[in-house]
């Protein structure tokens, strides 16, 4: 008997794409209508790209964090920073030369659900969008967090709970060691 | 004491799945590939120019590359951006190495010569010879390991 299968039809999905390099957009934008997305919304500054944000919901955000001024990781503080706008819970993928740990760390306590390394690769960007669109994963909000579920990855398992992943203390032992994809995306979850 | 509410938001791209026999990742992806191939002659040219700037700034000794470090950054950050083709993952490696050095010492205003040049050296390689990844992997792994020279003395 045959499983049922899944597959991606892009061509309805909203996606909001900044970055301040308009070849760089272009190349997102590229990527993206080869995925057959109809109309990725393209945006060079983190102004523009707010006042769109503020004004309609869409299904994915592609943000570059290395922006003079505000980047990506901004961007994505002020989406996650009030839960009456309407991309508050959208899934924002940023987008970096820099892998450093510290850097990702800090991507994902802006409420980033995936940060990805430059140079984007096609298959890399279609693989996190259908690891985010099969992913139901838990919202968090506190007082000094708003976005995914960070789980305990990168700190002590609670009482009585066995370590996940010990090579996650591996990595927080060194800040500025830049990561592969594969660490980045297991601090993501 | 902190109020934490967890829920599990609607999550608005999961209706971009549809059922279907088998997936459709190889035609999504070819799609892909057929517009940045469209567009890489273009992006090339955008890439020789970083390149030239960067050796050429290297070339100029220690004190010129110190006095133009975020120029270089800026460079290696804009190969890094472009070098998305089969022919360039190369040279967008070495550049995003580049570029993380450039990060660490900016951050720890220290200075590594040697490591710099290694970087460029590199660099200029990749970018006279081309190729592909696979063919350099050793090189790019070597250069990570002299990067995480400079985070472990510093």
């Amino acid at each position: 008997m045959s499983v049922p299968q899944t597959r991606l039809d892009l061509r309805r999905a909203k996606v909001l794409v900044v970055d301040d390099s308009p070849k760089a957009s272009e190349i997102l934008c590229t990527i993206l209508r080869g995925f057959q997305v109809r109309e990725p919304s393209e945006f060079t500054s983190i102004d523009a790209a707010k006042q769109f944000a503020q004004s309609q919901p869409v299904d994915l955000i592609l943000a570059d964090c290395e922006m003079p001024g505000e980047g990506g990781i901004e961007f994505a503080r002020w989406l996650r920073s009030d839960p009456n706008k309407p991309n508050f819970s959208a899934p924002i993928v940023l987008l970096s030369a820099y892998t450093s740990f510290a850097r990702a760390i800090t991507a994902r306590d802006a409420g980033a659900n995936m940060i990805l390394a430059k140079p984007v690769a096609p298959s890399a960007l279609l693989s996190r969008i259908e690891w985010v669109a099969r992913n139901h994963r838990p919202f968090v909000i506190c007082d000094t967090y708003c976005g995914p579920d960070r789980r305990f990855k990168a700190g002590l398992a609670p009482d009585g709970m066995p370590e996940r992943r010990a090579d996650a203390i591996a990595l927080t032992s060194d800040s500025e060691r830049a990561l592969s994809q594969n660490d980045i995306d297991s601090l993501f979850g | 004491m902190t109020k934490v509410r967890i829920f599990t938001p609607e999550n608005r791209l999961a209706k971009t799945l549809v059922e279907a026999a088998e997936s459709n990742r190889a035609e999504l992806l070819r799609g892909a590939e057929v517009g940045l191939d469209r567009l890489e002659p273009e992006l090339l040219d955008d890439i020789a120019r970083d390149v030239r700037r960067i050796v050429e700034i290297a070339a100029r000794g220690d004190e010129a590359v110190r006095a133009s470090a975020s120029e270089i950054t800026q460079a290696a950050i804009g190969i890094t951006d472009l070098a998305v083709g089969q022919k360039s993952a190369a040279l967008g490696a070495a550049a995003r190495g580049l570029a993380d050095l450039m990060d660490i010492l900016a951050q720890d205003g220290a200075w590594r010569s040697e490591v710099f040049i290694l970087h460029v050296e590199a660099l200029g390689l990749i970018f006279r010879q081309g190729g592909k990844i696979s063919a350099y992997q050793r090189m790019l792994d070597d250069l990570k390991l002299s990067r995480d020279t400079v985070v472990n003395k510093s």
